[in-house]
């Protein structure tokens, strides 16, 4: 039973088959279609990491950084952007732990996800 | 009424629409694959799009929204800052798999009630048709749709691959308020680009093809030049432009040609055509004339080395301003691309004497057909004449020591005023240079055949009369 628990906001069912597939035997993964639906859940349920394309409808990937990384509740959560947008530095800028442009390497992001998962603070 | 325009963002389609897009119309972008109808949509949102005029691109399953912002980030004019703030994305791919065309235009009708955009792209519009079973239901969709759009502030973009033929028998042809048809066809080892709006609902536009091409700055369209449909007014000039040329300003043409005319140099391969061109524009500059010099063939570093060798002080002229070069490979553009950037040359620099060297490597680029050229030629010629421009065109001879008078470009010389033919005789078992004036529109010019001497140290330079110049293997004598 994985131990870690990942909220990923993606609404592209195809990229939702293919993370699944990368991450679903390592990790318990939930997906989210809408900004405000990923924040809302991160509020009630905290995951241990977060995975959010910048292009959702409602709150965009910046959006979600920015509110989740200002709050004292949340702000300890890793966030990586995971986007087809070459939006590095604003994702940076917004608070995101990571960034990687989709398509995904799966060892790179594996490697990536155990990374932030170990340096990961609490509260 | 005036129709308020939208404009497009991209450098010469508003031109061809008259200002831009008619506001609240729905068009439809056409063409084969990869011929730039995405680009084009995307260039409009981006373009117009604000926070508070929203756009709202909508993806179906001709190309996954994935993969669409992928390349369209490339372009200079991808503002990332307007994603998500400006513009929208909606990606309809699942659905439609999932569902059917009828049911996607709900969506579409769902999403532009709730996003209210100001501008809306459908792309790829062909497939929410192809992926629906029914065409009864999904005739009815669209006109329902197109019933929608039209009572909307919503100028509308509807994308989709049509080839020209069957375009107009398409439901989708019938329901929109314009149609921009793009053309990419294969052209030996380049692709010729091409726009065309086929019909634009209560609004004049410039019809037929018209060259275009997409870099890095995305879509970029070349107006065809073309001759006004009525002729402008302009004032003939009583002034005389001379070449400089010892003997050329006194026997061929007195005191030099008319200003705002146009001279063809006809001749031979190295019979001195550029030499000749050079001397005319560097003669302006003593005399406050600007020169632009358009060269094919020649680029800046050998034109200033050929003008070096006759002791033409080219970069002085340059420097002071009154001498430029504008170089271009015939090769890698098309016509209507010359003749953009020539025009934008003769507007930035405003010159009154300018030479292209020559027209038969301009002729090389026309892969549009020879009417098109002639037709270029023609209405180029005509709006250097209402710039005041005096111009001077060069063309090679069809073939070396030819024993008739073909000109590779045959039918220019009926636009030039003025035509001097420029040949190769032989006397005395020497070959020597040979010129004419063959023709001055509206004025008596000599007749003779004149010897034509080039030296490094003289320059060019107008000989003494030749006898049986022009008959070709014959002795030729002086008179």
């Amino acid at each position: 039973m994985p131990s870690y628990h990942i909220f990923i906001g993606e609404r592209d069912p195809f990229m939702q088959r293919t993370l699944t597939h990368i991450l679903g035997e390592a990790y318990q993964i939930s997906f989210f279609e809408t900004g405000q639906a990923l924040v809302s859940a991160v509020q009630n349920t905290p995951p241990d990491l977060i995975i959010t394309e910048i292009l959702l409808p409602e709150m965009d990937g910046f959006r979600i950084c920015q509110t989740l990384k200002n709050s004292p509740t949340t702000r300890h959560i890793p966030i990586i952007i995971f986007t087809w947008l070459m939006a590095e530095q604003r994702a940076r800028q917004a608070g995101a732990d990571l960034f990687f442009l989709k398509p995904p390497n799966a060892a790179h992001l594996l490697k990536s996800i155990q990374g932030l998962l170990k340096q990961r603070t609490s509260p | 009424m005036t129709i308020f325009r939208i404009p497009t963002g991209i450098p010469g389609l508003d031109q061809i629409t008259h200002g831009g897009l008619p506001a609240n119309s729905t068009l439809l972008v056409s063409g084969v694959p990869g011929s730039g109808k995405t680009t084009l949509a995307m260039q409009f949102l981006f373009h117009n799009a604000t926070p508070t005029d929203t756009g709202l691109f909508i993806s179906t399953v001709s190309e996954p929204q994935a993969r669409l912002l992928q390349y369209m980030q490339q372009y200079a004019f991808f503002d990332l800052s307007k994603v998500g703030s400006a513009i929208y994305f909606e990606d309809l791919g699942a659905h439609l798999l999932e569902k059917n065309g009828d049911s996607a235009i709900h969506r579409v009708e769902e999403l532009i009630l709730q996003q209210q955009p100001r501008y809306l792209v459908i792309d790829s519009f062909r497939s929410l048709i192809d992926l629906s079973g029914d065409t009864a239901v999904i005739r009815r969709a669209i006109f329902r749709l197109a019933a929608h759009l039209a009572s909307l502030n919503c100028t509308t973009l509807l994308v989709g691959e049509y080839q020209a033929e069957t375009l107009p028998n398409t439901i989708e042809a019938t329901i929109v308020d314009g149609i921009i048809l793009l053309q990419n066809q294969p052209d030996e080892l380049r692709d010729l680009r091409g726009i065309r709006v086929i019909k634009l609902r209560g609004s004049d536009y410039e019809a037929g093809e018209h060259g275009c091409k997409i870099t890095h700055a995305g879509l970029q369209v070349f107006p065809r030049f073309r001759t006004p449909p009525t002729p402008q007014v302009y004032t003939v000039s009583s002034e005389r432009v001379p070449f400089g040329i010892p003997g050329f300003d006194d026997l061929l043409t007195p005191g030099g040609v008319w200003r705002g005319s146009s001279t063809l140099l006809a001749g031979d391969p190295g019979i001195g055509k550029t030499v000749t061109a050079l001397h005319f524009l560097l003669n302006g500059v003593p005399l406050g004339d600007t020169g632009l010099y358009i060269t094919f063939q020649e680029d800046p570093h050998l034109l200033r080395r050929i003008a070096q060798n006759f002791h033409l002080d080219v970069q002085q002229a340059e420097e002071s301003g009154r001498f430029n070069i504008l170089y271009a490979s015939p090769v890698e553009l098309e016509l209507d691309e010359h003749a953009y950037a020539m025009q934008t040359a003769i507007r930035d620099i405003a010159p009154q004497r300018v030479v292209i060297d020559s027209i038969s490597d301009l002729q090389a680029a026309s892969s549009r057909g020879q009417h098109r050229f002639f037709d270029f030629v023609y209405s180029f010629t005509q709006w250097c004449k209402n710039q005041g421009i005096t111009l001077v065109l060069t063309n090679e001879m069809g073939s070396i020591f030819a024993n008739e008078l073909t000109f590779t470009g045959h039918g220019i010389s009926h636009i030039a005023d003025n035509i001097i033919l420029m040949r190769y005789v032989q006397m005395r078992g020497e070959f020597h240079r040979a010129l004419t004036m063959l023709s001055t529109r509206g004025n008596d010019h000599s007749k003779k055949v004149y010897e034509y001497f080039i030296s490094e140290n003289e320059g060019p330079r107008l000989g003494k009369p030749l006898l049986n110049a022009f008959s070709f293997f014959r002795e030729t004598e002086h008179a």
